[in-house]
């Protein structure tokens, strides 16, 4: 398998620089002695525009396993995001992210990388992973937003 | 008895979805076959070998496609979408075709040509006359990729990679294309095509496990390494209240049809099982160290340890003082040894609390209940011991070979007995005290008289001269205890169906 996970990542990456949406980085990381690990990327995500998450680019690293595609890649925002369905740890929890429930083999980076730009002003609240942002944005929108739009800031690409 | 039904049109509403399709005459041994003392079973039991089951899920899916007109595969995935049920799912279906098979994913007219175009699309960019296959963007000659009713073409590699994946390492019977957004469903002979023999006989093993799971008529047999399946009626709901639908698989495996206990549980009902095997494990250990290794305060009962040398105890719940030996108060003691050194009858306790009450009960039946398993791996192991011995006398006496074989019966009711009298004490700790418990209890009385009687000519000596008198004795006393073994399942039987047992614990 890890010659069509390798494979399918090298075209990944030719699509990508070919064409990506605006805002958004993608590139396989670079390990010490300077060779690319396609393993790993490193993954910017932009905040929607007329969304409180506006003005940020949210870092995140991408590992994809070696029975990549069968198998979905873990996506991690690092450092962890204020977010109801990202864990404590920066995971992200989505279905498309899941192999038991909606990832499909040929969901391609680009999808991914959109549906969690979707996912950030549309949270899912059937499946909170954090305490702090889903009780938060049950029970106070207004903070909620507040403490979104300072996130924001603070993660305004330098 | 269930009733036969054809496969005409006519019979579809009179179809009781939660019998299986079970041919009367199928060549399979009955379920309680063994259980033939039992003259009122309330409820129907038999066997199904690995075969039978796959005829039965392959029956089912027959006759949706009849009903349906759609082909068996697509039957299939519509019957594991509706959970095999199959009436909602005819129901539905006869409402409206068109929105059950969208709902479960069916192409409508054919391939979708617009998601069918997007992998070529894509491949134009670089390699404008080649198939690239979306999943490893390898370019194969076109022949090599295949689709299935969706029309998504993928090079044949990684649907294999895909099928072997979802079946083998997730354990998935129903799953669907690898695009993205694609609802249909990957079917029995794109799987059979696509998977290799080992992975294909696994997916009919999902099959079947998906059947199982959602019939309530249909349990696995839960002995490890058999793969028999009973169907029964009974074992649901409040109906467990009532009976302890204990099952025989056609391997000979008893259990439990309505909890699913991998042996013979009655007389207790279903529902305290797991209520005495909680309590068992959690106080297996603790209270049995408690016993070993803790005294009770004199006064208020609570357990003590006892941390260093010296016999002084004061007990840090109630404050109270006494000897460690001799249990008395210790200002009356003092430190005159010579109080303690006679054994003296313990005097009646009365400042025992509810908590020790409850734990000396609780260790009254678990002792008895842990004696009986013991004893009668005891009496199996006895039994093999004395086998050699049997063959000898065997030759030299004038016994048959099956009359020789009086011990093993006799261990065989043993063993039976045993099991029974094991739940027994659990479900007397359960009983409410009374009568009623009082009745239960004599007749569990003469059961185990009965049994420790048999154990022990199990013990004694086999000569030549004496074989032929202890055959009879034993044979003798083996009627007697099977007798008294049904008397006691019987009534404790009929006790549950008229609702004459009380729990010291809610039930319902």
């Amino acid at each position: 398998m890890s010659g069509i996970c390798r494979a399918r990542l090298a075209e990944e990456r030719k699509q990508w620089r070919k064409d990506h949406p605006f805002g958004f980085y993608a590139k396989p990381t670079k390990a010490v002695d300077g060779s690319m690990n396609l393993l790993e990327w490193e993954v910017g995500i932009p905040g929607k525009q007329g969304t409180p998450w506006e003005g940020g680019v949210y870092k995140l690293v991408m590992t994809f396993p070696e029975d990549y595609p069968s198998k979905p890649p873990k996506c991690k925002f690092a450092p962890p995001l204020f977010h109801p369905n990202v864990y404590p740890s920066g995971t992200v929890c989505l279905s498309i992210l899941d192999e038991e429930k909606s990832w499909k083999p040929a969901i391609t980076i680009k999808q991914v990388l959109l549906g969690i730009q979707e996912l950030l002003n549309d949270p899912n609240v059937n499946d909170p992973a954090q305490s702090d942002a889903y009780t938060m944005f049950k029970n106070d929108k207004q903070a909620y937003e507040r403490r979104v739009r300072q996130q924001a800031r603070e993660n305004i690409p330098k | 008895m269930m009733s036969d039904y054809s496969d005409d049109d006519g019979s579809m509403y009179d179809y009781d979805s939660d019998a299986i399709s079970v041919e009367e005459d199928d060549d399979v041994a009955p379920a309680t076959k063994n259980k033939g003392k039992e003259k009122s079973t309330p409820f129907d039991a038999r066997s199904l070998s690995i075969e039978a089951l796959q005829d039965a899920v392959a029956k089912d899916i027959r006759r949706v496609a009849d009903l349906t007109g759609l082909q068996p595969p697509i039957a299939s995935i519509l019957l594991q979408y509706f959970r095999w049920n199959e009436d909602k799912l005819l129901e539905r279906f006869m409402d409206s075709s068109q929105d059950v098979l969208r709902e479960v994913g069916e192409p409508q007219n054919g391939p979708s040509q617009e998601t069918a175009r997007r992998p070529s699309k894509r491949a134009r960019l670089d390699t404008p006359s080649e198939f690239m296959c979306m999943i490893c963007c390898d370019t194969p000659p076109i022949e090599e990729a295949s689709d299935i009713r969706c029309g998504h073409k993928f090079c044949s590699s990684c649907w294999k990679e895909y099928v072997m994946t979802k079946i083998k390492q997730e354990g998935q019977c129903f799953f669907k294309c690898m695009q993205d957004g694609c609802a249909v469903t990957v079917d029995e002979p794109n799987i059979k095509q696509l998977a290799d023999d080992a992975t294909f006989e696994r997916y009919k093993e999902l099959l079947r496990e998906s059947y199982v799971g959602s019939n309530a008529n249909l349990r696995f047999c839960p002995h490890p390494g058999c793969a028999e399946t009973v169907w029964c009626t009974g074992g649901r709901g409040q109906s467990l209240l009532t009976e302890v639908p204990t099952v025989r698989c056609s391997k000979g495996h008893s259990f439990c049809f309505g909890c699913g206990h991998d042996s013979d549980h009655r007389p207790l009902i279903c529902r305290l099982v797991p209520v005495w095997i909680k309590n068992a494990r959690d106080d297996a250990g603790t209270s049995q160290w408690l016993k070993a290794n803790t005294r009770s305060c004199p006064k208020c009962g609570n357990s003590i340890e006892k941390n260093g040398g010296c016999n002084r105890i004061l007990c840090r719940h109630c404050q109270y003082q006494f000897c460690w030996l001799c249990m008395k108060k210790w200002e009356s003691h003092g430190y005159n040894n010579a109080i303690c050194n006679a054994w003296q009858e313990p005097e009646p306790d009365e400042g025992t609390n509810e908590a020790k009450k409850n734990l000396e009960k609780w260790l009254f039946y678990f002792d008895r209940f842990n004696n009986h398993e013991l004893s009668a791996k005891l009496d199996q192991d006895l039994c093999q011991r004395t086998e050699e011995k049997m063959l000898e006398v065997q030759e030299t006496s004038q016994l048959s070979w099956i009359e020789s074989k009086f011990m093993q019966q006799a261990v065989d009711v043993l063993t039976a007995c045993r099991l029974t009298l094991k739940w027994s004490y659990a479900m007397a700790y359960f009983l409410t005290p009374g009568n009623q418990k009082q009745i239960f209890e004599d007749l569990q009385a003469d059961l185990e008289k009965a049994v420790e009687e048999l154990s022990q000519m199990l013990e004694e000596d086999i000569e030549t001269k004496t074989v032929k008198a202890l055959r009879l004795r034993m044979v003798d006393k083996t009627v007697y205890v099977r007798g008294r073994h049904d008397v006691l399942l019987q009534d404790t039987a009929a006790g549950l169906a008229e609702g004459r047992w009380s729990w010291i614990i809610p039930v319902e």
